[in-house]
């Protein structure tokens, strides 16, 4: 094992494509949850309206990518409507409930059959994103290394590099939007609807909005996912990657405003580091004192595997001891009091 | 001020009654006739060939009349487009492939090889389920006679949607689906109640209890084929083993949990935790292969009427509905049924009434576990064992218990039922690969119309 | 008594219950609710005279918690109207009433309208038969035509909701049309279905929003203003933020305005204004404390100043000495009795014979759901029904054992709620 390698290609990790557009898709959970109080279990939804809009944008209307980028905004904003209307006046399980099955609706529906034409089938749709491509400033061919970070193309350094400003962007944005009025409203909305309701706000309009900016964040998201790795997979957008982006914000720590873009980076890296760790001892011969050998337990393929057991393991030993996140403040237990 | 009578205790006994009628049930109805059954049908089925087939036949209907077409090229694949097969339909319009395995596949037509005067009716693609036990599934390619687009009478559409299935009614498929889907639903209903219970009295949506249904099949799996038991005490084992799971679950973590007041919402993402974690052991420890039991792997079915059916399907239905039989009289006659009804209604209220609200918890999530297992070892009967059987139909599930109203365990037995009909009856008008789209839908629609559910209270905010 | 200086406007009102005030700011008439089959609240008519403070006191169970959901739009009753400052609370707009033919014209145009919309947007999607363009531009100018006429005129807003209901509805019956002329496709089912949804969802809810009763928060917009009697203050905010969230008409509370930071010069008013009741109400030490770290009387008096933050016209307190302490007690008396000075009605729910007697203009005795005397304090105090329901029941009982008979009631009624269950389907 070369740890130099290892670590630097945790570091790697933590700034890479993946960790940004987590970032951005747990900054909009964050709007949801960790402000507002509004339990989202469909975020991925979000993301794949996001890249279903660029994408069938482009390639079955024709149109241009950066129409078919406001498209995927305005689809998820759509999204938020349509799940957010009827049920934000009900309970908060009720949320979850439709917004868990609608993440699941638009993944099914986008891969069927009867919709090959149109968004691709289970293969999904390619070749959408050139026109995003040719403002990077960067060789497509060479590849690039930023301080301890490594992009193996130009097109990679340019997508992470415009998602993590877009990061920056919403960072800012929601930081403003927190200390104002406006988010004062939504984190009493977080602790009791019917005090706010008895001195005069609409509980109801203050959580639409909210669903919808952390909508749209999500959506946002799913689009340069997309657009870094230049296809639309239907099967990118299955249940579990949403608990993954809630165990990223959990990791940062729910309700502050660099929460889930510190968590995206740890939880990306520590995937890294289990992966780079374990691969070399499924296929080796590392042994605990020459007693105990770790390839009679685990195979290369299982090791993906012991990652996502490790990262269950982890979100509930993380819940269990230290609700607040990593790095939050003990007396402002975020998850707890809801 | 005492709404329930029966004060201080509730025996745990009660509980286990439930379930050892549950598992009783599977001795008595199971061991005389499935039996018997096995030995008629069971072993000279499986031979080295799959006896998996998928088929169908081409006619065309010109003016009125049926007619067989001839040497129409088809080809078979798997979901991710690996073709296991190709053939020609034959004189009688009729073709057969035979595939590896259960699971979806996609039938393509090659609609040049169409005589000219002909064109298909639909689109040249669709996608067939072998599920539940089935061995042989038919795909339809509706043929028109070829005048440009499809009739402008308004005919050609309706004759495309209904002629469904080969030589079958419109009515016969239904009615088989209608008992599939029963047979679904029943099951989701004993998956749904342990849910809903533990919902009722502690107010967590439990996220690993999808996992609590695998680890029923899995557990039987161990029991069964590891072990070598024959399959009815091996049910008997796992569900046993599920029910102590369920209340190691509640006494390890979750009364721990509510103790130290612990949010719900943390609770629930704990869960989340938790049904990943088990998620990824399971498929660590069983890898990622399809499986089945040693016995009633496969059985051919008896008609009945225009109903198909296996014996391992009738059986399940038997079991199912004397199972949640047993719980209503359980929750509606006895002791510890009454106390969980009453910590469901008012916790604070039970407890001050004398009921031991930490030990009904525990009962509840024993039942649910237990519940949870023996559904999982039929579901596993009758579909494939896998690591994630569970975790494929938990929105079902939610959608079951949400659909019934949240928090009532007559509901969520009811509610399930529809959704497994709705999944199984749907397929008539939609894709077969849609089915689930269509009761997601239904529950988001019940939640705009009905918030509280068919049978909850109306608990509406704002 | 407050209104010593001037002519008490209650003078000369009868002592019966229902009477009718110079001056109601409050009326409910016909009032009821049920939760299954037990009656919580059935006021045949009551009104509240404005400017003045009455208490509305009864034994525990009586209803009146539940007629201050009513009142104030937390919770919502089978049956009767509530009228605020002249107001009816029970539903937006009056359904058309005032010219019913003209609605009907302006709900088939909206039919027609979106009859037209519903099979050109059905056909565009099918890109089958192709409606000329024009029909939609014409459809939709019309519509904004209709709409421009409707919006100004007498009773123009119940016409609204006919209109917007039927053009709702017109879209889906255009879009089946469509369907049924149009030549066949895999898509129109897909279409209709959607196109159904939408309509007919735009449509129901638009019915309910026109038709519906007032929002909580709209009534609290109004100028009737509640408090709890579980103290609601919002333990994660300071002090200080939870009087400013009070403030009304907040630029800074829109989207862009938060966004955009221009609502700094707003919030300093807002501080100043805030800062001033929390010297008043004696919180300022606790300014930029977190309002969970008050104890439960600070709470009641945070909540209190929070209300008046709102510049309310109406006053409805639900239990403010509960669970004070002596000392406080008093203090927010003071405050309450200041109120009517300022103009405003206050209204409270109170279990103590003392302090109503001590502070209140006017008495209204619930029992069972019904109201059973009205009158001033001293009169109340002698009325032998009073007595017999109220004082005799629970009279020299604590609050504790109070609070744990009020427990026992709510469950009971949840429980004849659940079991029930079927006459609550009319409820929703």
């Amino acid at each position: 094992m070369n740890w130099s390698d290892i670590i630097s290609n945790a570091l790697t990790a933590a700034v890479a494509l993946n960790a940004a557009w987590f970032a951005l898709a747990g900054i909009g959970l964050n709007v949801h949850f960790g402000y507002t109080g509004l339990l989202n279990f469909g975020q991925i939804g979000f993301a794949a309206i996001g890249a279903y809009g660029v994408g069938v944008s482009v390639t079955y209307f024709g149109w241009n990518i950066w129409i078919g980028m406001l498209v995927g905004i305005l689809m998820a904003i759509v999204l938020a409507l349509l799940l957010g209307l009827p049920t934000l006046r009900l309970r908060a399980d009720y949320l979850a409930i439709v917004t868990i099955a609608a993440a699941e609706i638009i993944r099914l529906v986008a891969r069927s059959v009867a919709l090959r034409d149109f968004s691709g089938g289970s293969n999904g749709i390619n070749g959408f994103s050139s026109q995003f491509y040719e403002l990077s400033p960067f060789s497509a061919s060479e590849s690039y290394k930023v301080g301890p970070f490594f992009f193996s193309n130009g097109r990679l350094l340019f997508v992470t590099a415009v998602t993590w400003v877009l990061v920056i962007l919403a960072v800012v944005m929601v930081w403003l939007l927190m200390r104002s009025p406006w988010g004062r409203v939504l984190r009493s909305i977080k602790e009791d609807e019917d005090a706010v309701r008895a001195l005069g706000k609409s509980a109801y309009s203050y959580k639409l909005q909210s669903l919808i900016l952390g909508g749209v964040l999500g959506g946002i998201a799913g689009m340069m996912f997309a657009i870094g790795t230049a296809t639309v997979q239907p099967d990118n957008f299955q249940p579990p990657q949403t608990f993954f982006i809630w165990a990223a914000m959990i990791i940062g720590g729910v309700g502050k405003v660099w929460g889930p873009v510190v968590g995206s980076m740890i939880f990306w890296a520590l995937l890294s580091l289990t992966e780079n760790i374990l691969r070399p001892m499924a296929s080796g011969n590392y042994s605990v004192f020459g007693i105990f050998d770790f390839n009679t337990i685990m195979e290369g393929v299982q090791v993906g595997q012991i990652r996502f057991m490790l990262v269950g393991f982890g979100l509930l030993l993380l819940m269990v001891f230290r609700p607040q996140g990593l790095f939050g403040d003990k007396n402002e237990m975020a998850l707890d009091d809801n | 001020m005492q709404r329930w009578p029966i004060a201080a205790k509730s025996s745990p006994s009660a509980v286990a009654g439930v379930l050892l009628a549950g598992v009783l049930s599977i001795l008595i109805l199971l061991a005389g006739p499935l039996a018997v059954g096995a030995q008629e049908v069971e072993p000279a089925q499986v031979t080295e060939d799959s006896p998996f087939i998928v088929f169908g036949s081409f006619n065309a209907v010109v003016d009125g009349a049926r007619e067989p077409v001839e040497g129409v090229a088809v080809s078979v694949a798997t979901e991710d487009g690996k073709v296991v097969g190709e053939t020609t339909s034959d004189d009688a319009g009729q073709w057969e492939v035979g595939v590896p395995a259960d699971g979806a596949y996609v039938v393509t037509v090659d609609d040049a090889t169409l005589p000219d005067s002909l064109v298909l009716g639909a689109a040249a693609e669709r996608t067939v389920e072998l599920t539940n036990g089935r061995v042989r599934v038919g795909a339809l390619f509706p043929i028109e006679a070829g005048t440009g687009p499809a009739g402008d009478t308004g005919d050609g559409n309706e004759s495309s949607a209904a002629s469904g299935d080969t030589g079958r009614s419109g009515v016969e498929r239904f009615l088989q689906l209608l008992v599939e889907g029963i047979r679904f639903g029943l099951l989701l209903g004993m998956m749904a109640i342990g849910l809903s219970l533990i919902f009722g009295t502690t107010g967590l949506t439990n996220f690993a209890h999808a996992e609590m249904v695998t680890f029923g099949a899995l557990a039987a799996f161990f029991f069964n084929v590891i072990l070598g038991l024959h399959i009815i005490p091996a049910a008997i084992l796992a569900t046993i083993s599920g029910a102590l799971a369920g209340a190691a679950l509640d006494w390890g973590l979750f009364r721990r949990l509510r103790n130290r007041g612990a949010s719900l919402v943390s609770q629930l993402v704990i869960t989340i935790g938790l049904s990943i974690f088990l998620r990824y052991l399971f498929l660590y420890i069983f890898r990622g292969d399809k499986r089945s039991y040693e016995q009633y792997a496969v059985q051919v079915g008896t008609k009945f009427g225009p109903v198909n059916l296996t014996q391992k399907d009738m059986w399940t239905i038997a079991i199912c509905l004397l199972v949640l039989l047993a719980v209503g009289l359980l929750l509606q006659r006895t002791r510890t049924g009454r106390a969980m009804r009453a910590v469901s209604d008012n916790r604070d209220l039970a407890s001050s009434s004398g009921i031991n609200v930490q030990r009904v918890i525990l009962q509840v999530w024993a039942l649910g576990g237990g519940l949870a297992a023996l559904s999982g070892v039929l579901f596993g009967l009758s579909e494939s064992i896998a690591w994630d059987m569970g975790f494929k139909i938990l929105l079902l599930i939610f959608a079951g218990v949400t659909l019934g109203g949240l928090g009532t365990a007559f509901g969520a037995a009811i509610g399930s039922l529809l959704i497994g009909i709705l999944v199984m009856v749907s397929t008539i008008v939609i894709p077969a690969e849609l089915k689930n789209v269509g009761a997601l839908l239904v529950l988001i629609l019940v939640l705009v119309v009905r918030p509280q559910g068919i049978l909850g209270r109306s608990e509406r905010i704002g | 008594m407050t209104t010593e200086a001037v002519a008490n406007p209650l003078e000369g009102v009868e002592h019966v219950p229902g009477v009718p005030k110079p001056d109601p700011v409050i009326v409910a008439d016909g009032v009821l609710r049920h939760f299954g089959g037990l009656v919580a609240v059935d006021v045949d008519h009551l009104e509240i005279q404005r400017g003045v403070i009455t208490a509305l006191i009864g034994p525990n169970g009586a209803g009146k918690t539940t007629f201050f959901n009513l009142l104030t739009g937390f919770d919502h009753a089978q049956a009767g109207t509530r009228e605020y400052d002249g107001r009816l609370l029970d539903h937006r707009y009056e359904i058309p009433q005032w010219d019913q033919a003209r609605s009907t014209i302006i709900g088939l145009l909206g039919s027609l309208i979106g009859f037209v919309l519903g099979a050109f947007i059905l056909a565009r999607a099918d890109d089958q038969s192709d409606p000329n363009p024009a029909y939609l531009v014409t459809g939709f100018i019309v519509a904004v035509g209709v709409f421009l006429y409707v919006r100004n005129k007498p009773g123009g807003p119940q016409s609204l909701a006919v209109y917007g209901a039927s053009t709702a509805l017109g879209t889906a019956l255009g879009t089946l049309f469509a369907v049924l002329v149009s030549p066949t496709s895999n898509w129109f089912s897909t279409t209709m279905a959607v196109g159904w949804l939408i309509g007919g969802g735009l449509g129901i809810g638009f019915w309910r929003w026109a038709t519906g009763p007032l929002p909580s928060y709209e009534i609290a917009q109004l100028g009737m203003v509640r408090t709890f009697q579980l103290t609601k203050v919002l333990a994660r905010l300071t002090v200080l933020d939870n009087m400013r969230l009070g403030a009304p008409d907040q630029k800074g509370e829109h989207f862009l305005s938060a966004l955009f930071q221009t609502w700094k010069t707003q919030e300093k008013g807002i501080t100043a204004k805030a800062d001033v009741l929390l010297d008043r109400f004696l919180l300022s030490r606790m300014r930029d404390e977190y309002a969970g770290t008050l104890s439960g009387g600070q709470r009641k008096l945070l909540e209190m100043a929070g209300v008046l933050m709102t510049d309310p016209e109406v006053v409805m307190l639900d239990e403010p000495m509960a669970g004070v302490n002596p000392a406080l007690t008093q203090s927010l008396l003071e405050h309450v009795i200041e109120l009517p000075d300022d103009g405003m009605t206050v209204v409270f729910v109170e279990h103590d014979m003392d302090v109503v007697r001590e502070i209140s203009d006017w008495v209204v005795v619930m029992a069972e759901g019904r109201i059973i005397a009205e009158g001033p304090p001293d009169v109340i105090g002698k009325d032998q029904r009073v007595i017999d329901a109220y004082l005799g029941a629970h009279h020299d009982e604590t609050l504790e054992e109070l609070d744990r008979s009020e427990l026992a009631e709510e469950v009971d009624q949840d429980l004849d709620e659940q079991e029930e269950m079927a006459e609550e389907v009319e409820d929703d």
